[in-house]
């Protein structure tokens, strides 16, 4: 119960955790993050540098992600199974909103 | 000041909340020929004249570096040239083309995140500075004091007055943080 509501208190995700959640399915550094996201966003989110060191940092204090390795100065990162579960909470609430838009929005 | 035709030294103040200030004024003396290379502890900023070029310059705050390299080449990766940095303030600055500057902050929370790093550092110099003051008067002895009470005393003044400096700066920052909170981006 008390970790349902540690999950509660980050939801809603910001836009850039979410993205970089999914991103970090498979290990990435940050660059290859940022490149993933314009990716599958379609250029839509160039997400600066500064946004995304701080996000990282912030993240892994919350435990959602972990550092996997490091190479040439660069860490990646990867989800932990509580940054599994949080991204899942997420999607299952967005799938929420985007049902409810389609039946009475549209 | 110190201006020959190489060299560019000048001494200028920016209040912590006028980074975008500080920023833009970093780009105009780029596109002068005028390139930021060092930034003293006394806001010393020193320039060095090379070729006219569009610019953005912009600040992060990070006071406690665990991973200075990493940090760096995060935004070389994303083709930011580190400058310099001072007390805890990182410049980055990088070329572009066209009408839209590139920004290292591309949301609000990582904004109001990086004033959020910069008030807690305030915080914790006001409790550190504010423990001087609170200790100094309570040995003062008023009004038979003596020439030591008086330095006390004017020490005790000074305290108050640093810390009201960092009280006022405390609350500023805060405002801008409130600010962007409910602005629309």
């Amino acid at each position: 119960m008390s970790d349902d509501k540690a999950f509660k208190d980050l939801l809603p995700l910001t836009e850039s955790t979410y993205y970089i959640l999914l991103s970090l399915k498979e290990p990435r550094h940050g660059y290859s993050i940022m490149q993933n996201i314009e990716a599958i966003t379609r250029g839509r989110i160039k997400m600066g540098p500064g946004t995304l060191y701080g996000a990282l940092s912030k993240m892994e204090s919350q435990g959602i992600i972990k550092m996997v390795s490091e190479e040439d100065k660069r860490k990646s990162y990867q989800l932990t199974a509580k940054g599994i579960r949080l991204l899942g909470l997420e999607i299952k609430r967005l799938e929420e909103l985007y049902r409810n838009g389609i039946k009475y929005g549209v | 000041m110190i201006k020959n035709q190489n060299e560019f030294n000048v001494v200028k103040g920016f209040w912590p909340w006028q980074d975008e200030v500080e920023e833009s004024w970093l780009s105009t003396m780029a596109m002068e020929g005028w390139h930021l290379q060092k930034v003293g502890r006394k806001k010393e900023y020193h320039f060095i004249k090379g070729p006219s070029i569009k610019v953005k310059y912009c600040m992060d705050y990070q006071a406690r570096q665990k991973d200075k390299e990493g940090y760096q080449t995060l935004f070389k990766d994303a083709g930011w040239e580190f400058v310099t940095s001072v007390s805890g303030w990182q410049y980055f600055r990088k070329e572009f083309d066209g009408d839209t500057p590139p920004e290292i902050f591309t949301d609000r929370d990582s904004k109001i995140d990086r004033y959020n790093r910069l008030l807690t550092t305030y915080a914790s110099i006001l409790i550190c500075l504010g423990v001087i003051p609170i200790t100094l008067a309570n040995t003062l002895r008023f009004p038979e004091g003596d020439a030591f009470d008086f330095l006390r005393g004017v020490l005790t003044g000074l305290g108050i007055a640093v810390c009201l400096c960092f009280i006022f700066m405390i609350s500023s920052v805060s405002s801008r943080t409130q600010n962007l909170k409910t602005s629309k981006k």
